[in-house]
């Protein structure tokens, strides 16, 4: 004990209290210590706050910087109070190595060539209500949205990566100096080295928006036989099919894939990874009662407007794990 | 209020990106550890402070900070998560149907509000009196609290016992709430009037 009053100072119970390591007999009785005398409760308080005061003079860089992207995440959320709200289409608890496709779209990605195919065409469709993602031959990652199509040929990453999509998907392409990447759609046609990026492409809408997240991109009209235009990184394009009129505004880089993230698909994910993302969506807390429960894995595949109720449910279903809601807090134990 | 801090502040009000990306590297740590300390839980505690800073932005125009920056912000967090505990706290507890009081109630009133030291700008000086810990004390005391190294590990790393860990812990404790009492004493002799 280093201490000049006559008194006991249980600073042995403080230390593992500070360290969270009391048990519940042990943390009884240290509440007891300090609600006996008001010099007791000043004790404990001086050590706690020269614990506290040491802790936070420590602090790394990639800490803050996370929490500065997720603050920038939310500041650039297009319309305060904007939730993703999400459906729930399957999950599958199962595990199995390699890739994973959820929905129904087919995969395609890792399929060895067979010579007999060559220059056949290959289709993805994603029907309405579902997502998809794909790996192409190159490596490129593609996510398909609801009710759209990806085609291209066999002889893609080959020769030439062409590919033609109706609908929307976000591109993360692999870099290859020698073999651009070229996204045609019905009116317009993307051309990269490498780079990550969204084409919204929808059939029945009057506009084709392009967003570009990273490196940079040229736009090019095959029928106007105009320049192409060079995107910049947190632009937009939209084009509009009537005019043939192209406009370019700033956005955030996030809203590229926000719907692919915002769709939560759980890949191979850890609950604790998983209430992060909850949290973020929905405005809530977690508090996990249990520690174990943080590594339970899963995989699922939420639509955008299922409630965390929803979400909750099916995933403890499994019987893995139980939680209880109160107001915004979820225990999970 | 120093030159750096009022371009800071003038730069939060204009909604400069920038500004933001410096109070995060400068004040986030610390706003965190306050919070967590009350609310003993890192989500909660991270949530808590990305409040802080979304309602500095959400109301950067009107903003009025007449104390130093840092203390600005350590009252904010502090209210945040004083705020939180008293419309969650008593709940939770009724729910779990226990009878541990736990410890964040010991911090629900102004008496001893966490983080006074660090809201006094003394995070140099808590370095200061750290290094002059004696040494072994003074490893196992970073060890623990900045790298926040489990017992064993750090048990392990220097060779000694869990018990000596501990023993470390607590002495350094004790000596670091000695040489900072001083500092403090200014601020509990207001306190001290209460009783």
């Amino acid at each position: 004990m280093n201490n000049t009053e006559n008194t006991y100072y249980p600073d042995d119970l403080i230390a593992a209290y500070l360290n969270n390591e009391l048990d519940k007999e042990q943390r009884v009785e240290l509440e007891k210590w300090v609600a006996a005398d008001a010099a007791h409760k000043r004790y404990f308080y001086e050590m706690t706050e020269v614990w506290l005061a040491a802790h936070a003079t420590a602090g790394n860089k990639e800490e803050s910087e996370r929490a500065f992207q997720h603050f920038r995440g939310r500041i650039s959320a297009p319309g305060k109070g904007q939730r993703f709200s999400l459906r729930f289409i399957r999950i599958a608890a199962a595990v199995f190595a390699g890739m994973l496709l959820l929905g129904t779209g087919y995969y395609l990605g890792n399929r060895p060539l067979d010579h007999s195919r060559l220059y056949a065409m290959q289709t993805v469709e994603v029907p309405m209500g579902s997502r998809s993602r794909i790996v192409l031959e190159d490596g490129t990652v593609v996510w398909l949205n609801a009710g759209s199509k990806l085609s291209y040929n066999s002889a893609f990453s080959h020769k030439e990566r062409n590919v033609q999509l109706e609908g929307e998907g976000y591109f993360e392409v692999t870099h290859n100096k020698k073999l651009p990447f070229i996204v045609h759609t019905s009116d317009i046609d993307i051309q990269v080295l490498g780079t990550r990026f969204n084409v919204k492409a929808y059939g029945d809408e009057e506009n084709i928006e392009v967003i570009l997240a990273e490196g940079s991109v040229n736009l090019s009209s095959p029928e106007n036989q105009t320049e192409p235009l060079t995107m910049k990184p947190e632009q937009q394009a939209i084009y509009n099919k009537k005019s043939g009129h192209t406009d370019i505004r700033k956005v955030a880089a996030s809203q590229a894939d926000n719907w692919t993230t915002g769709a939560h698909f759980f890949n191979e994910l850890t609950l604790e990874q998983i209430v992060k993302q909850l949290e973020k969506s929905f405005d809530v807390s977690f508090i996990f009662r249990n520690e174990e429960k943080k590594h339970l894995t899963f995989y699922g595949d939420f639509r955008n407007d299922d409630s965390l109720e929803d979400i909750l449910t099916i995933m403890s279903s499994s019987g893995k794990f139980r939680y209880r809601k109160t107001n915004d807090i979820i225990e999970i134990y | 209020m120093e030159y750096y801090e009022k371009q800071i502040i003038r730069g939060v009000k204009e909604g400069n990106e920038n500004a933001f990306r410096s109070l995060y590297d400068n004040y986030y740590h610390r706003l965190f550890c306050i919070s967590r300390q009350y609310l003993q839980d890192d989500f909660l505690a991270e949530t808590i402070v990305s409040d802080v800073f979304f309602h500095l932005w959400e109301n950067r125009r009107t903003l009025d900070i007449q104390i130093s920056l840092n203390a600005y912000l350590i009252r904010m967090v502090r209210n945040f998560s004083l705020n939180y505990l008293q419309k969650n706290y008593v709940e939770k507890e009724v729910s779990l149907n226990g009878i541990d009081i736990t410890s964040p109630l010991l911090f629900l009133s102004d008496e001893y509000p966490l983080g006074r030291l660090l809201e006094k700008e003394m995070i140099e000086k808590v370095h200061e009196e750290i290094n002059r810990l004696p040494k072994e004390t003074r490893q196992v005391f970073v060890f623990s609290r900045l790298e926040e190294l489990k017992h064993e590990e750090i048990a392990k790393r220097l060779g000694i016992s869990v018990n000596t860990v501990k023993y470390h812990i607590k002495q350094a404790l004790s000596i670091l709430r000695e040489r900072l009492k001083e500092y403090q004493l200014v601020l509990l002799a207001c306190l001290m009037k209460l009783f």
